[in-house]
């Protein structure tokens, strides 16, 4: 049986969950997005950041991924998050440790229907003819900064961007549930290039000091349409989703 | 057809030495059993770090004790990772040319390219290259085996004049196949000579297709080596039982810890954007969704007759011989099988259902047009190079 994760879920939860309330209706449609997504290997360590419900990729990388939305239901707003490879069931999924916001509405909407850990947070994507780069900042304080370096067009359907699974509280009964995200993207235009972390604050990532940062594997960056549809699935954190078919002996 | 058995070697945690060696000496009952029922290939796969999924990353030591105990199967060394970084194109010259010898000319070797960003990540492998590094690689190996002195420069290895030696039992050399996941990789195979050793779970129309573009290229192909390996494999899960619910039970366990295990892993195409690694080889089709348009069926409802796709050879020996009567009617003409995975189905079950197969089902396929690598007009494409 592939291993699994290891994270206290009560006292991940006791340090702040959203409220989820499940929904049903068209997805929201963000226009003219940008991403830049920053793929890094991670010590095994950071199995301890994984629910039990999720087991580690082999290997385990980091997702830095950063965005800005220029068209949304609420209004233009950024988002930054760290995502923590694993697979739910046979499913690639990261489990996000912390999403900064820069816009309220934004915020309230994305926890509310989707899960997602916010707090306020401002990104800024800065695009060079050699680089791309991404600063989030919380407060007056620098909490990452990436570049993907080296930049070369390719096909946006050639890219998987790694969908998130969301920790929170289910607004109905109070239980403690794992909700996997699921955009779709409409790809205008996509490279890709060497990825870099400048900085990283673990703090206020939740990171622990587990984020612990090994080889670079690749940063893409992506001008897009993308949908964020109601969630599908949403699973016991504590449980995983399909248990591998058991041995007779 | 042909049949033959298929290894990962896939071993559950604990790793503790003795489970380990466990599930190797399972693996050798089973090939010494397979050699005795008449099935015509052993093949092992190279893979490095593929934790649980398969610990076979050392196929060539595992293979040449399979060849010392056994007298008549071909031995399939396959896929060897045709990667410099990772495998000197000469030390594959060697060791398989030395396992030629030792298996008393019974070695077919395999050719690849590895598709998981765990192996090419550790080995610090640029996966747009893999294609370009096997190409080159291919084209060499049968000079080094052939020639008495080799040399060569080339964009990713190289090698100043020297005789690669011990030089292959079997003349000239032995067949050469290469593993096709991707797709257009019946493409390369075709125009090279090469068989197609099929590493996918795909649909049989989808390899009807992709083995006929293989047969019209292959007709006219120019040869890596001074045969033509005209042959299509495919892989696919065996256990046959008598109870039909039984087998397909047990089978159905036994290929979804396969495809559970194989899920963990991160290929390439999970991370590395590139036109390089389309696919992710065998994962699209275990991970395909049922509720997206396009996705697999839904699955029915809760009944007590377990569902599988009719291609997949498991049950009784009728459901087996029908799944094999498709792939036949598809071109196949070796079908190689999975046993086991994870030691999910108890031993003695393994070496039941191979009886079973070998009693109820081989004799049933008469044996084809033996396709047997043949000597290619190659003098002067040889001469040429």
């Amino acid at each position: 049986m592939p291993v699994l994760g290891t994270l206290d879920i009560a006292q991940w939860a006791a340090g702040g969950v959203s409220k989820f309330d499940p929904w049903d209706g068209d997805a929201w449609v963000l226009k003219n997005a940008e991403l830049l997504a920053i793929s890094i290997e991670i010590q095994p360590v950071a199995r301890a950041l994984l629910p039990p419900g999720m087991h580690p990729s082999v290997p385990m990388y980091a997702v830095f991924s950063v965005g800005r939305f220029p068209e949304s239901p609420v209004g233009p707003f950024t988002m930054a998050q760290v995502l923590i490879s694993g697979r739910v069931g046979i499913r690639p999924r990261g489990f996000a440790l912390k999403t900064l916001v820069n816009n309220e509405a934004a915020r309230r909407e994305l926890a509310l229907r989707w899960g997602y850990p916010v707090a306020p947070g401002e990104t800024k994507i800065i695009s060079r003819h050699d680089r791309v780069q991404a600063q989030v900042r919380a407060g007056d304080v620098n909490v990452l900064e990436c570049e993907l370096t080296d930049r070369e067009p390719i096909e946006g359907s050639d890219s998987e961007p790694l969908a998130s699974t969301n920790l929170a509280r289910n607004a109905a009964d109070g239980k403690l549930v794992l909700i996997q995200v699921e955009p779709a993207y409409e790809y205008g235009k996509a490279e890709r290039g060497r990825p870099r972390v400048l900085s990283f604050d673990q703090t206020v990532w939740r990171a622990c000091g587990h984020v612990q940062l090994n080889q670079g594997i690749t940063a893409v960056y992506s001008q897009c349409d993308m949908a964020l549809p109601p969630p599908r699935f949403i699973m016991d954190p504590e449980r995983p989703s399909s248990q591998m078919p058991k041995a007779a002996a | 057809m042909k049949f033959g058995i298929f290894y990962e070697i896939s071993v559950p945690r604990p790793w503790t030495p003795e489970a380990e060696k466990k599930v190797y000496d399972n693996c050798f009952e089973q090939v010494k059993l397979a050699d005795e029922l008449g099935f015509d290939y052993v093949w092992a796969v190279e893979h490095h770090f593929l934790e649980e999924y398969s610990h076979c990353s050392a196929p060539e030591v595992f293979l040449t004790a399979c060849a010392m105990i056994t007298k008549r199967i071909r031995v399939g060394h396959g896929i060897v990772v045709c990667l410099p970084p990772i495998n000197n194109p000469a030390r594959i010259a060697e060791r398989t040319a030395t396992m030629d010898i030792v298996s008393g000319g019974r070695l077919d070797v395999g050719t690849g390219r590895s598709g998981t960003w765990v192996e090419m990540g550790a080995f610090g492998v640029n996966p747009d290259d893999t294609k370009k590094m096997w190409d080159e690689v291919v084209h060499c190996l049968p000079r080094m085996w052939t020639q008495e002195t080799f040399s060569y420069e080339g964009r990713y290895w190289s090698l100043p004049p020297r005789a690669v030696i011990p030089k292959p039992y079997q003349k000239p050399h032995p067949p050469m196949w290469v593993a096709v996941t991707s797709p257009g990789t019946e493409v390369d195979a075709g125009e090279r000579g090469l068989g197609c050793l099929g590493l996918t779970f795909g649909s049989v129309s989808q390899q009807e297709e992709r083995g006929k573009t293989y047969r019209k290229l292959i007709r006219n192909c120019e040869p890596v080596g001074e045969v033509v390996n005209e042959h299509i494999s495919a892989l696919n899960f065996l256990y046959c039982h008598q109870d039909n619910e039984e087998g397909v039970r047990t089978g159905q366990r036994f290929a979804g810890t396969f495809g559970y295990l194989a899920a963990m892993l991160l290929s390439t195409h999970d991370v590395y954007p590139t036109t390089a690694y389309k696919t992710a080889g065998l994962l699209p089709g275990l991970r395909s969704d049922p509720h997206k348009k396009g996705g697999a069926p839904k699955p029915a409802p809760k009944s007590d007759a377990p569902r599988v796709p009719d291609s997949i050879t498991i049950g009784d020996p009728d459901r087996v011989e029908k799944a094999l009567r498709k792939w036949e009617s598809a071109g196949v003409d070796t079908v190689n099988f999975l046993l086991n995975a994870a030691e999910t189905i108890p031993q003695e079950e393994v070496l039941a259902s191979m009886r079973l197969f070998a009693k109820e089902v081989m004799p049933r396929f008469k044996p084809g047009p033996v396709v047997r690598p043949s000597t290619a007009e190659v003098a002067a494409v040889a001469g040429a190079r």
